[in-house]
């Protein structure tokens, strides 16, 4: 019988009513438990789309949307001409899964003479559980193609960028340097970071399991905005010879450091700053603290003999006396119960104003500057910028300093006459002979010539802010007295430049010592010049701080000056003027 | 044994439902055959137009589709390729920049230019055109003599700048005689070439370097 149930007979249907019976059974518990099925699918289904709708949806996009930053580029620090000091390129992170290292000793081994790292040393950082660890930074895009042919399980990259500064330690005190993420930490890369920097742009996109964007997804982007160049007033054939020069003197006089400055009387650019000792900012940490200050406008210091000029100018303005006006100049001279005395011994001497300023005589000084008194001394300094900003918004600059004329002490005016007593720093000084050497007419020294946006844009800054110090007359009877002290008899003779009519100033101006607060054996040595003499286009301020071997402005920066302005004058196509310089006595018969 | 009518009971019970059934399944299958002669054919001949129009459709649709897809996963793959070109690209022109401006640099100008025998000059000068009058006081520039090849003749020997003053003797295989026989003849000597090697042996470099 059962075997006929189970064949394909007629009976066959008969013995189906038995299933059939069951069938309707279990159809209803197949309903019952499909329609529970389906209620809990229901449920489910309005969990997910009503109740966790949006927060599901937005899960799933985000697993697909990536985010990723778009660097901006650093802006470039240009020289005026255009060549770049500071550059960014492309550069890339090395970096392992350790996980995936095999046999760490081997890779070490391939990748340490690529690195230029020790292979025990990357042993160790490719050994271990972690995922993500750097093994090198910054490296060039070379390296990493080396590197990446080697096809080294675990070893990956990571692009990034790298600042660059081409020129090594060229202008390096003007320009700064960056730390960790290109952020400026010194210098005008600290100063204009906001600007260099830019707006890092952002890119959101749907990407498939390879990581590939999916061409239909949804996609937004903002492209990043990059930081603008900064092109700087300097020179940097003139700044490379002037760092060099100046460089060669603080080594040959033991010098602590040294300062020049090259400046456009008529613009007030500065075409140079040097200093040194400096450093690279390729690798400033391996530079002393001290170095990576940008001294011409960091550090203050009293400017000695070559305030003189400020001194003399304010008293031929006022009309108090000419350069002929002679002068009886004794050996001593008593004020505010103190002697002061010249450099040298000498008796009394009969000079005239204008051999005052070639013999650089202190108690001459005194006396012209008595003919017009503190109060109106000390309004020339300040009209002179002594004291004030110098206006080129320098990280760290330092004003220097200059008593109130109602806080001077019985001595304070003699002092102050002949440059000590008060503080300025390298550029103020360089920016007083500017003065003179544009006729009276003060220009604010500036350093940033343009700002060029990504676009192409160029963006001048304000022009700079003009003041009249002292007449056109002044100016030019000052600079015949500056033409003197290079002359015969006069304190900078090597200061000469064959062909060309010089004029300028020495100054040696003792070290205020920070522990006893007098002043100290050291000396800063300086001379500041300015060429043509009569129709200056170029003023050289050099200054030699604490030099063990020499002492005086005219023997350790007047060589400096001469050579760097030599050089300045053919870079800059300055040629001389072909008029002969005036012979203006020294003394009087009397 | 009461099993036994039961199993009776569902024996016989199904015997007659299963004669309805076939019964009803005969009339059915009878009732179609009769009626569906006529349409079926028709029916039958329009639904395989139908249905290759709906292949057609959904073949070109899917075609189309795929064709699209293709089209943008080619360019996708375009895109990735040619955005590794430009990366590739742009790396070498930061490199050929960076390599550049680190030649450009005046250190390294300098150092270029000191191989090559050049020297700072110490006295900046100009000539006045077209007068040609000389403005400033030109100098020599310091610096050592540059040797001058063994058979140079005055004039050659004379082109090689000297810091000195001094009179440049031409070379110590220089032959006047057969100087003389060129000039005769109108045959003009290539100019000698210098030998760098030469120059830097025999130029101190320190000396100039140092004023």
């Amino acid at each position: 019988m059962s075997t006929n149930r189970r064949g394909r007979t007629f009976r066959d249907y008969g013995s189906a009513r038995i299933d059939l019976g069951n069938t309707r059974k279990r159809g209803t518990a197949l309903i019952l438990v499909s329609t529970l099925i389906l209620m809990i699918f229901a449920a489910r289904l309005v969990d997910l789309q009503a109740v966790q709708g949006n927060e599901l949806a937005s899960a799933a996009l985000d697993q697909r949307l990536r985010t990723v930053e778009l660097p901006a580029e650093r802006g470039s620090i240009l020289d005026s001409s255009g060549a770049p000091l500071a550059i960014t390129v492309e550069a890339k992170n090395v970096t392992a899964d350790q996980t995936m290292v095999t046999d760490p000793a081997v890779v070490a081994q391939a990748l340490s003479p690529i690195l230029g790292a020790d292979a025990d040393i990357l042993a160790k950082r490719l050994t271990g559980d972690r995922r993500f660890i750097y093994l090198a930074k910054e490296v060039t895009p070379e390296t990493w193609e080396q590197i990446s042919a080697l096809r080294l399980p675990g070893v990956f990259s990571e692009d990034t960028s790298r600042r660059i500064y081409p020129s090594g330690d060229l202008a390096a005190n003007v320009i700064g340097f960056v730390g960790a993420q290109e952020s400026g930490l010194g210098g005008y890369e600290y100063a204009f970071n906001d600007q260099l920097s830019g707006i890092p742009g952002k890119a959101t996109f749907e990407r498939g399991p390879g990581g590939r964007a999916i061409p239909t997804g949804a996609s937004v982007r903002v492209d990043a905005q990059a930081g603008v160049d900064i092109e700087l007033t300097i020179d940097r054939d003139i700044q490379y010879f002037a760092q060099k020069a100046i460089a060669q003197a603080v080594e040959s006089a033991g010098a602590s450091d040294g300062t020049v400055v090259v400046m456009d009387p008529q613009s007030g650019q500065i075409l140079a700053l040097a200093t040194a000792p400096t450093f690279d900012p390729n690798y400033p940490t391996q530079s002393e603290q001290k170095n990576l200050n940008n001294r011409p406008l960091t550090s203050a210091f009293e400017p000695g003999s070559t305030s003189k000029v400020m001194t003399l100018a304010a008293v031929v303005n006022e009309g108090a006396a000419t350069p002929y006006t002679p002068i009886k100049v004794p050996g001593s001279l008593r004020r505010g119960g103190k002697d002061f005395h010249d450099s040298s011994p000498h008796g009394m001497l009969n000079l005239t104003l204008n051999g005052v300023m070639a013999k650089s005589s202190n108690i001459g000084t005194i006396l012209a500057a008595e003919r017009i008194g503190g109060k109106k001394l000390s309004k020339y300094l300040k009209k002179f910028g002594i004291g004030q900003p110098t206006g080129l918004g320098f990280p760290g600059e330092t004003s220097g300093f200059v008593p109130e004329h109602k806080d001077w002490s019985p001595t304070s005016f003699p002092t102050i006459a002949f440059g000590q007593g008060l503080s300025v720093n390298a550029v103020q000084v360089a920016s007083v002979f500017s003065t003179i050497a544009n006729d009276g007419l003060r220009v604010e020294p500036s350093l940033v010539k343009a700002i060029i946006h990504e676009d192409g844009s160029v963006e001048e800054p304000k022009a700079p802010m003009t003041t009249r110090v002292v007449s056109r007359d002044t100016a030019k009877q000052v600079r015949a007295m500056l033409e003197s002290v290079i002359g015969e008899g006069g304190t900078a003779t090597n200061a000469k430049i064959p062909g060309y009519r010089v004029g300028g100033k020495t100054g040696t101006a003792q070290v205020v010592d920070t522990r006893t607060g007098g002043y100290s054996n050291q000396v800063i040595a300086s001379f500041v010049g300015m060429a043509p003499a009569d129709n200056p286009r170029l003023v050289v301020a050099v200054f030699i701080s604490q030099p063990q071997s020499g002492r005086y402005g005219g023997e350790l920066g007047a060589p400096v000056f001469k050579k760097v302005s030599s050089y300045a004058l053919g870079a800059l196509e300055i040629p001389p003027t072909g008029s002969k310089a005036p012979k203006l006595a020294l003394t009087f018969g009397g | 044994m009461s099993a036994a009518p039961q199993l009776d009971h569902s024996l016989n019970a199904p015997s007659e439902s299963v004669t309805e059934y076939a019964t009803r399944g005969v009339r059915r299958r009878t009732r179609e055959n009769l009626r569906l002669v006529a349409p079926i054919r028709v029916r039958k001949a329009s639904r395989g137009m139908f249905v290759i129009v709906l292949a057609s459709i959904l073949g070109v649709g899917l075609l189309g589709m795929l064709l699209i897809n293709t089209t943008l996963a080619q360019g996708a793959f375009t895109l990735s390729e040619l955005r590794s070109t430009q990366a590739e690209l742009s790396r070498t022109e930061a490199t050929l920049t960076e390599s550049v401006a680190a030649l450009a640099a005046p250190t390294v100008l300098e150092e270029k230019a000191r191989s090559l025998g050049m020297v700072p000059s110490s006295t900046p000068a100009f000539i006045q055109i077209p007068s040609g009058k000389v403005l400033g006081k030109p100098k020599p520039a310091p610096g050592a003599r540059i040797a001058t090849p063994a058979n140079a003749t005055v004039g050659e020997a004379a082109e090689v700048p000297s810091d000195s003053g001094l009179p440049v003797a031409p070379g110590e295989n220089y032959d006047p005689a057969a100087a003389d026989a060129q000039r005769a003849t109108g045959e003009w000597s290539e100019p000698i070439l210098i030998d760098s090697q030469v120059i830097s042996q025999d130029l101190t470099l320190d000396a100039i370097a140092v004023e």
